[in-house]
């Protein structure tokens, strides 16, 4: 019993790791939209595969419709052309449209 | 939803009108693909065409197109396909004319679906229920080989076939896995003598996906299918994903590493590389009985696959080669084996290669109408030895199948035609060393040629009917003329709910002491001088199931599904280990053997990032031993009467954080007797089993740890007769639970290039 309790402890601790919440991360995010020429569903999967895995990027919303993507990022570790350059590097045109 | 016909049928008879082919350089090609609930499939018949104008083509069998550039200068392409969302893309920025469209399903109300895949999913569309587990599925374990992929399959049951060798063995349908036909991208594979450890010889890590098909099935790749078919589809050459590496290890001295890579040599032909290598070097005895319940292991194993493309000629060409080399020491272990007089060990060494030829030819300017040919030469050899006992087999089998595939009149009434032909030789023997048994060794090979033709019907009704019906007529060299009718029916009574019906007929030559390699690893003497006279095992599959998709407001469903299969054997090889605990007899079943299986399952979203799997089957199955004059009818030994299984999987958002809890929940079993028919030997208890795993996902890089059998659940005492190995009560096939303790894992995976 001893052994599965230090499995879960330890299976838990590293899931808990990196993922708690670190409140003065949060004075640092900036959102940024760029008008994007997406065309399909196909552009969203590629970007979601590789967008937020970019450094400091918390969030994002593709919007294939409106050809829109909207990144929320860590502005210490990641800027609004760097995102772009990502998403350009992914064979799109960009266009930023909207920062807050 | 609206069937949408009307614009399905007006542009298939605009567009058959336009031709296919036109002079490279002033061309756009690509593949449509759809993602559905199920995966993603190459769509036939879905129509490309220049936006604004009436230039357009229809994709072929693997959803690809070539279409000449426009003659008005349009640069926006469309893609559409019936149930589908139209896509468009504008090329005009595009360096290369290749564009790939993947469409989504169409929804209620219009909502874009969820890119977050499920790990099995169950398609809408498909005329049987097919459990897909997608590539995500194949991700929630570690799953090492295939037989490993099955733990979050409600579906099918992995098990052991006795305590020494390793050696795994699925059920599907309450019966074993040898009556499912496997496919290796619909080429037949797993047949005779690879069948045995066959489960252990495919890494997960090589697959996109798998299959799982229960009942009657397709008629064109032979008779074989007695329960359901299992389809494995790899990792394709052209996949963008340059090179991909999985290292993993355990607790019990298992390391493994594999790797794919997808080259593209030019435009048209790329190859893929796929390695893999494991070693146990320890081996591994969880109840510490003496004897190793995981054998020390080395397994090597190679495949090389190319695909050649010339959307411009109509033609498309696969072929692969595949070498394998498995070794396996188990036994007792040098602490027990000095306990006894002479130590009892297994050696078992099994070597493969296989080549395959698979080429597609667009025929005449119909759409879609198709010429292929599939071509495979396969040689395995199996060299075994369990204690005083020794097996040695190989087989070499050679394979053809060509089929025209058209329609008559419209796509609706679709067609497939043609013939197969199949040769096995198999040399094989078998030798016992024990001084107590009269029997001391016996030839076991055979030669068999099956040629056949057959025809395959499909009728789609506006997407609520689809009827798939066929027929096959082979002359068995040894069995004479079978005839093998199967049909399939999906009727949509409403859009989300579907009802699915089956029947058909499968006919399979066993192969008595491969299909059941745990006998060798007992004393018991084999009485296999009647294997000879063995007629071909011959049974009669119905199913039925009836799904529900219940849509929710965040555009997802719930997928509720019950089914039942019968299968009733008109012949079978009845292999009878309770008449006499001295004896294993071989015969043609005399009297009813039958399984019926009721499963239960849903699938649903919980919250945002949760899903939730739970199924529930049931299995009622019997089989008649024959003795003398009298007739035996028991319910089947070794085969739970039922299986629960709840699988809860937590995404965090863009899959950076994925959690996987998996129970199982295996019911009784009827322990085989071993004086005579009446000496009942009970039940086995019910038993979970717990799995859970973490994945820490990153763009390239992805790291997971888990646990297997997380409270440490085992068969006690597996081994009957353990204190005397070479005397006449050792017996190890009695298997019904797990033999490996806990296992804790970690591994990685790694991508390289665009993907």
């Amino acid at each position: 019993m001893g052994k599965i309790i230090f499995i879960l402890a330890a299976l838990i601790s590293v899931s808990t790791a990196n993922a708690a919440p670190q409140p003065d991360k949060k004075q640092n995010i900036e959102t940024v939209t760029y008008e994007v020429n997406l065309n399909c569903e196909k552009c969203k999967a590629r970007l979601e595969k590789h967008i937020p895995f970019e450094k400091g990027v918390k969030d994002m919303e593709v919007d294939v419709a409106g050809k829109k993507v909207t990144v929320s990022f860590d502005s210490r570790k990641n800027t609004a052309d760097g995102i772009a350059g990502a998403i350009e590097k992914l064979g799109y045109t960009v266009v930023v449209t909207d920062r807050e | 939803m609206s069937f949408g016909m009307t614009r399905k049928y007006t542009l298939s008879i605009v567009l058959v009108f336009f031709s296919v082919f036109s002079a490279r350089g002033q061309e756009v090609t690509g593949r449509v693909t759809g993602v559905d609930s199920g995966g993603r499939v190459d769509l036939e018949g879905a129509a490309v065409i220049w936006e604004g104008t009436s230039e357009g083509v229809l994709t072929d069998g693997q959803g690809r197109f070539v279409i000449p550039l426009s003659k008005t200068g349009s640069t926006r392409l469309a893609a559409s396909y019936l149930g589908y969302r139209s896509c468009t893309i504008d090329i005009a920025g595009y360096e290369t004319f290749e564009v790939d469209f993947e469409l989504e399903p169409e929804e209620i109300e219009g909502v874009v679906i969820s890119r977050r895949r499920s790990g099995t999913t169950f398609p809408r569309l498909s005329t049987q229920k097919i459990e897909t587990i997608t590539g995500a599925g194949l991700l929630k374990m570690a799953c090492c080989n295939l037989s490993e992929s099955f733990e979050n399959s409600a579906t099918v049951t992995v098990g052991f076939t006795d305590a020494v060798s390793g050696a795994k063995q699925v059920q599907l349908l309450g019966l074993s896995g040898i009556y499912t036909q496997m496919m290796d991208e619909n080429i037949p594979t797993m047949r005779g003598l690879a069948a045995t450890y066959g489960w252990s010889y495919t890494p997960g890590p090589w697959l996109e996906s798998i299959q799982i098909s229960k009942g009657a099935s397709s008629v064109v790749n032979g008779y074989e299918s007695v329960s359901g078919q299992i389809n494995l589809e790899f990792k394709k050459p052209d996949n963008p994903e340059t090179l991909f590496v999985n290292l993993y290890g355990d607790e019990s001295s298992r390391v493994e590493a594999n790797m794919t890579s997808a080259i593209q040599l030019n435009d048209k032909l790329s190859t893929g590389i796929f390695l893999h290598g494991s070693t146990a070097r320890k081996g591994h005895d969880a109840d510490r009985d003496g004897f190793l319940d995981q054998p020390r292991t080395r397994f090597v194993n190679a495949y090389n696959r190319w695909m050649w493309i010339a959307d411009s000629k109509g033609i498309e060409s696969r072929e692969g080669f595949r070498f394998l080399y498995d070794k396996r020491e188990g036994g007792q272990t040098g602490a027990a084996a000095k306990t006894t007089a002479k130590a009892y060990t297994t050696d078992i060494i099994n070597r493969g290669f296989s080549l395959f030829n698979k080429t597609g030819i667009s025929v005449g300017v119909r759409p879609g109408q198709s010429l292929g040919i599939i071509t495979s030469f396969t040689n395995y050899t199996q060299d075994s030895r369990f204690g005083e006992r020794n097996y040695r087999g190989t087989q070499n089998t050679f394979y053809i199948n060509t089929l025209f595939s058209s329609f008559i009149s419209n796509t609706s009434h679709r067609y497939t035609a043609g013939a197969s032909f199949n040769f096995d030789d198999i040399d094989a023997g078998y030798r016992d060393g024990l001084p107590y048994n009269d029997n001391r060794g016996y030839s076991l090979g055979r030669r068999e040629a099956v040629g056949g033709i057959f025809g395959q019907y499909t009728y789609d009704w506006m997407e609520r009917v689809t009827i798939l019906a066929g027929f096959r007529a082979d002359y068995n060299s040894r069995y004479g003329w079978l005839y093998t009718p199967r049909i399939n029916v999906r009727y949509g009574l409403t859009e989300n709910i579907i009802l699915r019906a089956s029947a058909g007929k499968g006919y399979r030559a066993a192969n008595a002491l491969t299909d059941n390699i745990g006998v060798l690893a007992t004393s018991r003497q084999l009485n296999v001088e009647n294997l000879q006279e063995l007629d071909i095992e011959r049974a009669w599959n119905y199913g039925a199931n009836l799904s529900f998709y219940i849509p929710l407001r965040s555009s997802k469903n719930i997928i509720l599904s019950f089914d039942y299969f019968h299968t009733d054997f008109q012949n079978q090889l009845v292999v009878d280990a309770e008449r006499d605990s001295r004896y294993i007899w071989f015969y043609n079943l005399k009297g009813r053997s039958y399984a019926d299986v009721w499963q239960a399952d849903i699938s649903a979203p919980v919250t945002r990032g949760l899903d939730l799997f739970a199924a529930f089957r049931y299995n009622y199955t019997r089989i008649t031993y024959f003795y003398g004059n009298y007739r035996y009818k028991r319910e089947k030994p070794l085969t739970s009467r039922y299986r629960g299984l709840v699988n809860l999987s937590y995404a965090t958002r863009f899959r950076k954080w994925v959690f996987d809890a998996t129970a199982q929940f295996n019911g009784p079993s009827r322990l085989p007797a071993t004086e005579n028919y009446s000496a009942d030997q009970g039940n086995s208890p019910f038993f979970p089993v717990y799995y859970l795993q973490i994945t820490r996902n990153t763009k390239r890089l992805d790291i997971y740890a888990g646990v297997e059998n997380l409270l440490d659940y085992r068969q006690k005492n597996p081994i009957m007769g353990i204190d005397d190995p070479f005397g006449t009560d050792f017996d190890s096939s009695r298997i019904w639970g797990p033999l490996m303790g806990r296992k804790i894992y970690a591994g990685i995976r790694l991508r390289v290039g665009k993907f």
